[in-house]
């Protein structure tokens, strides 16, 4: 039988836990613990706390465990790295993909953790474009896999019309309530359009 | 036929580039291209690189006779992707991480993002990215 799983995925930094947050409330059933909790205590400053509405992670040994039969009908957050080796089984993921501004992302990363090298992250930054185009393109030829891409400005600004694309492939959310739990004001390191 | 000829050299944050300067006479097409290092190389190692770059780019003209401007091209079946050979991912791979480096001293302070040798090997490896290469980040 064809189990289903939501798999919220980006580079850190992209909006992942506001949307867990949001789908959520919009009734999808989420999966996460609170180990990464501490970093909110960990990286807080008078003028910035990483993320005050909390990092909606799950700690799990993702390449050991068949995601979709172990959270079956549920929203989690899923390593981007770990995608392209998601089964061409009988299941089917739903895979949400976050982008963001990349300099918007560094921003974000130097005020959560300034004296902390990101790794290969901050290189990935680098070539965002090349290398998540080309990761996307790779994973949405999986017949088994349901990919959606949405930026993060967007639903901020439009939380109703993003949640709408969601809803129309297959997310089973309740738009007003989903959207109603986007904060702009956690919004915190905006730049211009370019 | 394109000729190649070296117009400097230099170490920067520990890599060794070198400008070479590509030239066809015939078609009067000219650019420069920067080769790197940041360990030690073979004593033939610049010119095989260089080598390797003129076989390619000589190559073009051939590959240039057999296009037909006004050609309509339709969608094949299956269209395979160029495989990367191991050759290439391991230079990318080198690249690649000396690229790390200047990311990470770029975190620092200790170079700009917008650095000439940062810019280069950005452009170099975004235009060499192939998705077996996706594995390296």
């Amino acid at each position: 039988m064809q189990k289903e799983v939501y798999l919220i995925s980006n580079i850190h930094r992209s909006g992942s836990s506001m949307m867990m947050r949001c789908l959520e409330a919009g009734g999808l059933p989420v999966a996460y613990d609170d180990v990464q909790e501490s970093l909110n205590y960990e990286y807080n400053t008078p003028d910035y706390v990483p993320n005050p509405n909390g990092f909606y992670a799950l700690q799990e040994n993702f390449d050991e465990i068949n995601v979709a039969q172990k959270y079956t009908g549920k929203a989690l957050k899923y390593p981007f790295r770990l995608l392209l080796n998601l089964p061409e089984d009988e299941n089917k993921y739903n895979i949400l993909f976050l982008k963001r501004n990349p300099d918007e992302i560094r921003a974000s990363m130097n005020a959560f953790m300034p004296d902390q090298a990101w790794g290969a992250d901050a290189t990935i930054l680098e070539l965002y474009d090349t290398y998540f185009d080309t990761l996307l393109d790779e994973i949405s030829k999986k017949k088994n896999i349901s990919l959606i891409v949405i930026n993060y400005r967007d639903i901020v600004e439009n939380p109703q019309k993003e949640f709408q694309k969601l809803l129309n492939v297959g997310w089973p959310i309740d738009i007003e309530k989903a959207s109603s739990m986007v904060e702009p004001s956690l919004y915190r390191l905006k730049l211009e359009k370019k | 036929m394109y000729k190649a000829q070296i117009k400097d050299k230099k170490i920067t944050n520990g890599v060794l580039s070198i400008i070479v300067s590509f030239s066809d006479e015939d078609t009067k097409d000219t650019f420069t291209d920067t080769f790197q290092t940041n360990q030690d190389q073979p004593k033939e190692w610049l010119d095989e690189q260089i080598s390797r770059k003129l076989k390619h780019l000589n190559s073009l003209q051939n590959i240039k006779e057999n296009i037909e401007v006004g050609a309509e091209v339709v969608l094949k079946e299956k269209v395979e992707d160029i495989q990367a050979t191991d050759k290439d991912k391991e230079s990318y791979k080198k690249d690649l991480q000396d690229f790390n480096k200047m990311v990470g001293a770029a975190q620092q302070g200790i170079m700009t993002r917008d650095n000439k040798d940062f810019l280069e090997l950005k452009k170099k490896l975004a235009d060499n990215f192939k998705t077996e290469y996706l594995d390296l980040f």
